[in-house]
């Protein structure tokens, strides 16, 4: 047959689309029998579970991927077994049912790359499919088991006898053009299994006076008679898809419609409707919204072009109101609303719920809690709270380490469990909110707690500590991110790599944010991850100090105590403490932390800000009020600097770093032992000279 | 019977711009020439037809919706067993003859 370039290049084209669907219907499949397994036989679940199968064993066959097509074909035999309950869902059949999905996953990720199975997973292959087909055919007497070689478009495996087609063929004018030959296509078709009762319609060909010789009025009808599927049968007009309109219909050996039709009788199998179909088949099962899909770096794009936009939107409200027109300053502060409102908007089209992120660990906790012998719940709240996407893809696998962590030396075994008088079923939760301009992830469990004296053994065998000092509680449950620091005894694959817990802090950090832990013996531990909400543009507090700009994050600041004279002590770290209704409050002073050559005005402003459950004090000259602020990183040379996590240009081009609330916090709070930042000499100077004000 | 005319070659969506007006010629000649032993059909040797496609089988059956529209009949005789095999394959036979026995045509 002869094939048409431009069939192969809009399959290839089609394809990384193809391979996306595939993975989220696999995600889909997963998600379905993790909720099947608590309520097994609920048959709507069911009959989701086959569809996504089905879609993918379909779009595959389009797209020729015969692995990909031959093992979903017994997966999705397993299923229909199950959907017509002739078996029950057991455990057992869930874990095959995993196992086979991830090998999905895997074909398809191989057929997308073009390289052949490794032996090994190849061995796994077939060992899932003779598992599947057994299973399949376990308890039922009709089915004997196909034991096909697989790669090749195997038969159905559950329809030993063959079943009848009635085919319906009307190609198009152009299919002679487009080089393809029906004689040659149905002689394929014809290799599928025998075919009966043809009818060719005659009377669509023209007179041989007034016939286009190059244009095909033909059609055919007849029946099929084979063990094929209907996604095979589609596949054999694969190449003339574009150009003809093909109907199949299951029916009786005499063509007849059966009663019980095939879901979907009308097929229009041109790839971009074919594909289209799936997706609205999807958006019924899993999915319910429907989306656009963008890709990433074109959004990036956008957000960058407004990160100047806003600088530069700011440079033009700052020299409007150099000019003291009225309307050109309001013109102005109309733009700038506008422009506010977009980067709002567009902010938001990268903002996915961390739920989905989440939902990916029910797998894990089940797997791991299985080979672990633990019995585990995971239990999964505010999955609606929204992240950016960059962020989201990066927090996965620190969230991975953690929740892991947590399985393996967190939670205990149920004996251990009930032996201290705990229920047998350890509960892991995963929990996602919104705080001030931060996301906060929280995984907490409710297992044994930090072994404080094992920490301290392994940290006085480690170097980590000097042999025989005891820091305080809070300083052992540091020590878990110390790098190298691993508590396992045995190494499992589960932790105790070597990739530790530091990574996981390294990580967070890259992203802005925090990692503490709490951990109570006996009842439990909770980590928590802080993160900035987006990595592009925040809404800012400007304050200055002498020439100096600095920028506070907008949902930080609690309050602002204006034109306060400043009377209290300062230390050399620039710490200082001032009465807020009646409460003391740490204050940090800019001027002498940061040593800025500059005198201290008589009168100063502190600006409370929220950092987690504290509040402290910044310590500032002028306030310089709200500034939309794009976040440019910091240079090498100031990426050491401690409380600030970026820098962002202002309207006049001058800079101003931004401050990274939680770390200034750290500076504000008690002095640390460890890390005593050593002041330099000109800021203990002014510091000193502050004293006396 | 004597086939008035002989089909050879190539009938594939290659040659059938160039077989249609010969085509043409058969069937007008036909008319007014007003063949007497058989009027009513157009019997035409397709023993040497080496290679056919669909459309050159949809010429044939635009030949013969032709003639049926005149009622006449067109008839291969002795068709080869290339386009025997095609006009099986696409469910055609009405212009085929039903036995290609060998005396049946001497050519």
């Amino acid at each position: 047959m002869d094939t048409e370039p431009t069939d192969d290049d809009l399959i290839e084209e089609m394809l990384p689309a193809f391979i996306e669907e595939a993975n989220e219907q696999s995600d889909a499949l997963e998600q379905l029998l993790l909720e099947l397994e608590s309520a097994p036989g609920d048959s709507s679940l069911l009959d989701a579970l086959f569809r996504c199968a089905h879609t993918i064993k379909g779009s595959a066959g389009v797209f020729g991927l015969d692995n990909v097509v031959s093992f979903t074909h017994h997966v999705e035999a397993l299923l229909q077994r199950l959907r017509e309950g002739h078996l029950h869902l057991n455990p057992e059949l869930n874990t095959l049912l995993l196992r086979s999905n991830d090998m999905i996953r895997q074909l398809v990720k191989q057929a997308s790359r073009k390289v052949a199975l490794e032996d090994d997973q190849s061995n796994e292959r077939d060992a899932l499919v003779s598992h599947l087909v057994k299973a399949a055919g376990k308890s039922s007497p009709v089915v004997q088991a196909h034991n096909e070689p697989v790669g090749s478009v195997a038969p159905d495996a559950p329809n030993t006898s063959a079943q009848h087609w009635q085919i319906n063929v009307r190609f198009g004018a152009d299919t002679f053009r487009h080089g393809i030959d029906p004689l040659t296509l149905l002689d394929y078709v014809a290799g599928l299994g025998k075919i009966d009762h043809l009818s060719t319609s005659l009377d669509d060909v023209p007179m041989l006076d007034t016939m286009d010789v190059e244009s095909c009025y033909l059609s055919f009808d007849f029946v099929l008679e084979s063990n094929a599927t209907k996604d095979m049968i589609q596949q054999a007009f694969k190449f003339a898809i574009d150009d003809c309109a093909l109907k199949i219909h299951a029916s009786n050996a005499d063509g007849s419609p059966l009663v019980e039709a095939t879901p979907e009788d009308d097929t229009q199998p041109q790839p971009e409707l074919v594909l289209q179909k799936q997706r609205q088949r999807s958006t019924s099962t899993g999915d319910e919204n429907a989306f656009i899909r963008v890709q990433a770096d074109r959004l990036d794009e956008v957000i960058n072009l407004l990160g100047e936009l806003v600088i530069a939107g700011a440079g033009a409200s700052l020299v409007a109101r150099q000019t003291r027109q009225r309307t050109l300053v309001e013109a102005n502060q109309q733009v700038m609303r506008l422009i506010e409102s977009i980067r709002n908007s567009t902010l938001k089209l990268r903002m996915v719920p961390i739920g989905d992120t989440f939902a990916r660990f029910k797998r894990v906790v089940r797997d791991t809690a299985t080979e672990l012998g633990k019995d585990v719940t995971l239990e999964i709240v505010g999955g609606d709270t929204e992240l950016d996407k960059a962020m989201v893809e990066r927090i996965a696998d620190p969230l991975m380490h953690l929740v892991r962590n947590a399985l393996d030396h967190g939670l205990e075994t149920p004996e251990q469990r009930q032996a201290t008088g705990k229920p047998a079923q350890g509960k892991l939760t995963l929990s996602a909110c919104h705080e001030s301009s931060n996301i906060l992830i929280r995984i907490s469990d409710d297992g044994r707690g930090i072994q404080r004296d094992k920490v301290l053994a392994r940290a006085w065998e480690r170097g980590l500590l000097e042999a025989g000092v005891t820091p305080p509680d809070d300083d052992i449950h540091q020590l878990i991110f110390a790098p190298g620091f691993s508590t396992a005894e045995a190494v499992t694959n589960l932790s105790g790599r070597g990739v530790g817990m530091d990574v996981v802090r390294s990580n967070v950090e890259a992203m802005r944010g925090t990692v503490s832990i709490t951990s109570e013996p006996g009842k439990g531990s909770c980590m928590e991850i802080r993160l900035p909400l987006t990595l592009a543009i925040i809404d800012g507090f400007l304050v200055g100090v002498g020439n100096s700009k600095f920028i506070l994050p907008l949902e930080s600041v609690v309050e602002v105590i204006a034109n306060r004279s400043v009377a209290t002590t300062v230390d050399s770290h620039g710490r200082c403490c001032v009465e807020l209704r009646g409460e003391v409050l740490p204050v940090v002073n800019l001027r002498t932390l940061y040593a800025l050559d500059s005198p201290q005005p008589e009168r100063s402003s502190v600006v409370v800000v929220r950092s987690g459950m504290r509040r402290f004090g910044v310590l500032v000259d002028a306030l310089l009020g709200q500034h939309q602020t794009v976040i440019k990183p910091l240079g090498l040379m100031l990426r050491s600097l401690r409380g600030v996590s970026g820098s962002s240009i202002l309207g006049t081009g001058e800079v101003a770093l931004i401050f990274d609330t939680p770390s200034l916090g750290q500076l504000a709070a008690q002095p640390r032992t460890v890390t005593a930042r050593k002041p330099r000499s000109d800021g203990l100077a002014s510091s000193i000279a502050h004293n006396h004000l | 019977m004597q086939t008035e005319q002989s089909l050879s070659g190539e009938l594939t969506i290659y040659t059938v711009a160039e077989m249609q007006p010969r085509f043409m010629e058969w069937v007008t000649q036909r008319a007014s020439t007003d063949s007497s032993d058989a009027p009513n059909v157009l019997r035409i040797d397709a023993s040497e037809v080496s290679e056919v496609d669909a459309a050159g089988i949809q010429l044939l059956i635009g030949m013969s919706r032709y003639l049926a529209a005149r009622d006449e009949q067109l008839l291969l005789v002795n068709a080869s067993q290339r386009l025997l095999g095609a006009c099986e394959m696409l469910g055609v036979k009405s212009f085929l003859e039903t036995t290609t026995s060998g005396d049946e045509n001497g050519h």
